[in-house]
């Protein structure tokens, strides 16, 4: 692939995102994808929920103007299907309604197509001691992790930005893995995908904006984690320390979603209610309980996500993977503890200013 | 054998200071021939010479931490571990060193009372991060307490609202004031001693309304208002000397820790002027109710419930100016007898020390807290069934 080809994809991204965009937005309202304010939303007026839709779009028009992207995708065939049907789910939830455990069904059946098509974690490279996993594990665990990254992603799409944010940061850190890792074929699809995201970014946060939906969180969230994975076993092959680096890396990107939903989970449980039960209690709520701005929270946000990656990669190179893991985690969870109590603050005092008159 | 207490968190005896130590000065007074009490006192307030073993039958102990600020943590952290060792309940004035709760609950069996001391957290002194400690270890003091002590009802719907416990309220007392003659010698160093004047006495704080109450008096130059308090700690308060101090009507003096010098300007006042807004029951307004002074207060929670809703209650200084300019004599009169007799029903330290002495024993006995709130909440469904609606109207004793 030479310069030219390159700057023919990234030109070709850019217009065919932007184009989807423009159609999809335009339809929206005749196809019934916008979404309408209620008591738990924050905005105001009647959005395209087209985001996910859009992306996708532009990458397939994108694939057929470009055969290095199509063959890198003919080689990723089963990721990009199997998050089609994600995607279609997401968009036509609403009007299906379908249950909670069916979607979750769905997502699990999606996480195992992955793993047999190979895109598996079979080992822990030394996490916790552990290394190789017995297929029936690694296939459990795949399947148990790739449906909780793909729902926590899900849940942190709830302001402005946020999940493009974060899935620009994510995806941005697979494709330096991939370039390092020698995975041109990754980093080709990766770069695309990092494109189109900052083209939806852009309107997401416009005055004329369109959000990700349902589908265009569970379609990214699949494929960053699938990404993921597939870094993971690429680095298998190399030393110890670039697995390591991998690894951690790795998991540093979906640090903030993950243990921001086991929280919310926690809580909801802790108070008596269902998991699942919708409540403003997501990092960007505890953010937005500072008084700060939608696009404030989520570049507060993509800050903290990037100083943990980058933490993630100095600890790394000093302390073995587990120590490693276990810091970040420290991190991230005195980061929520310390934000969740500043929110508290906020809410008691204005709760004791009206108990006083 | 008399039971041992030992009282945490003053900044010790003899009392020099505030609340918390004429408290302690009272608790030992009143109930030292019923316990062995030790009270922990700061070397950074008493002089070497000044130190005594004991005070009125009670042991004193020193330990070199400030009692206040960032090392009141070390200090009341240190005093629990010391008291530890012999106490039979450990009565904690402030959640400073609550921290150490969880840990003395799980490992010994000592009994704890605490006074939370209103809602400390929220003041604005503190900065952010004292306020999320303050907040923290109050949340641990009343959790891991076997007693927790408010000053004022409204604390406690605070506590019932946050924790869904129930925090006994235990109030101040008030007549270790007196009124004082004044003589010759007095109205040579006060000379407005001879007319009439309205007083206050605070720390100078935004949180006291200093600056309302200065606003409103300099609108009404035939009336003298007296104001005690530390003008010169902070830039609130010598903005305010440096804008109010040339009004002939507002005479500005600094602290003053003589109790008799104090009582003999406040006791010979025909109003007092109470600005503060927090902190829960204000030890110097129930002073002033025991002096049967009328009372106008800022109006919050607080001062409604320690006055009862019978004194007079300001939120601006329009209000204010409005209020001196239109209540007639007998009625101030009036409200000053009212202000007596509850002061005399409520704040005596007879009073406060035999609740104290209750709640000793109460706690001596106690293991659980228990929660006030319901653990079951039947379902309006099933309330309509039953015929027994009306148990929906119940309201517990926060919800007001």
């Amino acid at each position: 692939m030479n310069q030219i080809d390159l700057l023919f994809l990234i030109a070709s991204t850019l217009l065919m995102t932007l184009f989807s965009v423009k159609v999809f937005k335009h339809l929206a309202p005749q196809l019934g994808l916008v979404d309408k304010p209620n008591s738990r939303k924050v905005h105001q007026n009647q959005i395209p929920v087209v985001g996910g839709v859009s992306i996708l779009c532009g990458l397939v028009l994108t694939t057929f103007l470009n055969t290095h992207l199509y063959n890198a995708i003919a080689h990723h065939l089963v990721v990009f299907g199997t998050g089609f049907i994600l995607l279609l789910v997401g968009v036509f939830d609403d009007k299906l309604n379908l249950s909670a455990r069916f979607r979750l069904l769905l997502q699990f059946l999606a996480a195992l197509a992955v793993a047999l098509a190979g895109y598996r974690i079979t080992s822990l490279h030394g996490l916790f001691g552990i290394e190789e996993l017995h297929p029936i594990v690694s296939y459990a665990i795949t399947v148990v992790l790739i449906a909780g990254v793909v729902n926590a992603f899900n849940l942190i799409d709830g302001i402005d930005g946020l999940a493009g944010f974060i899935a620009v940061i994510g995806l941005s850190t697979f494709a330096l893995l991939a370039y390092q890792l020698g995975q041109f074929n990754s980093l080709l699809i990766l770069v695309t995908v990092v494109l189109s995201l900052l083209v939806f970014l852009k309107t997401n946060l416009s005055k004329q904006k369109i959000f990700l939906g349902d589908g265009g969180s569970l379609f990214i969230g699949f494929l960053m984690v699938c990404f993921g994975i597939e870094m993971i076993n690429a680095s298998q092959s190399l030393t110890t320390v670039q697995t390591n680096k991998t690894t951690i890396s790795v998991i540093a990107v979906f640090l903030i979603p993950v243990l921001d939903s086991l929280r919310v989970y926690w809580t909801r449980i802790n108070y008596g209610h269902s998991p699942f039960k919708a409540d403003k209690s997501h990092i960007h709520h505890l953010f937005l309980g500072l008084n700060l701005q939608h696009k404030q929270a989520s570049v507060a946000i993509a800050i903290m996500a990037l100083l943990f990656i980058g933490s993630a990669s100095l600890l790394i190179s000093s302390f073995g993977i587990t120590i490693t893991l276990v810091v970040l985690m420290l991190l991230v969870l005195i980061t929520m503890t310390l934000l969740n109590a500043l929110k508290n603050l906020k809410e008691w005092s204005s709760k004791i200013k009206s108990l006083e008159n | 054998m008399k039971d041992k207490i030992a009282i945490i968190g003053t900044v010790g005896l003899p009392a020099k200071y505030g609340g918390f130590e004429t408290l302690a000065k009272h608790l030992v007074h009143q109930l030292a021939d019923r316990y062995n009490i030790t009270v922990y006192c700061s070397t950074k307030k008493y002089k070497r010479a000044e130190r005594r073993k004991t005070y009125n039958g009670a042991a004193l102990k020193f330990l070199p931490f400030d009692a206040n600020g960032i090392q009141s943590i070390f200090y009341d952290t240190l005093s629990i571990l010391h008291a530890l060792f012999y106490a039979d309940v450990l009565l904690i004035l402030g959640v400073a060193g609550a921290w150490t709760l969880p840990f003395v609950r799980l490992f010994t069996n000592k009994k704890i009372v605490i006074s939370i001391d209103g809602i400390e957290w929220k003041r604005d002194k503190w900065n952010m991060l004292a306020k999320l400690y303050l907040r923290w270890a109050e949340k641990l003091a009343v959790r891991y307490s076997h007693i927790d002590i408010s000053d004022n009802e409204s604390i406690q719907d605070y506590t019932a609202l946050r924790y869904g416990t129930i925090s006994r309220v235990v109030e101040y007392g008030a007549d270790h004031t007196e009124q004082v003659q004044i003589s010759k010698e007095d109205i040579e160093r006060y000379p407005f001693l001879t007319d009439s004047y309205s007083f206050k006495v605070c720390r100078i704080e935004p949180e006291n309304n200093v600056h309302l109450i200065l606003d409103a008096f300099s609108q009404l130059p035939h009336k003298t208002l007296v104001v005690v308090g530390n003008w010169e700690v902070n830039e609130y308060g010598q903005t305010l000397k440096s804008k109010y101090g040339k009004c002939q009507n507002l005479i500005l003096l600094n602290p003053i820790y003589n109790q008799t010098e104090l009582d003999l300007l406040r006791s010979n006042a025909s109003l007092y002027v109470h600005g503060h807004s927090a902190g829960g029951t204000n030890p110097s307004l129930v002073e002033a109710m025991y002096l049967e002074l009328p009372v106008i207060a800022y109006d919050v929670s607080y001062n409604r419930t320690t006055t009862e809703k019978k004194a007079f209650y300001f939120k601006t200084s329009e209000d204010l100016v409005e209020l001196i300019q239109k209540t007639e004599l007998s009625k101030l009169i009036a409200v000053g007898s009212t202000m007596k007799e509850i002061a005399d029903r409520r704040y005596r330290w007879r009073f406060i020390a035999e609740e104290y002495h209750q709640l000793f024993q109460e706690a001596k006995t106690t293991n659980r807290k228990p929660r006030i709130k319901p653990s079951v909440s039947p379902t309006s469904n099933k309330l309509e069934q039953l015929q027994a609606q009306h148990l929906t109207n119940s309201k517990l004793v926060f919800e007001k």
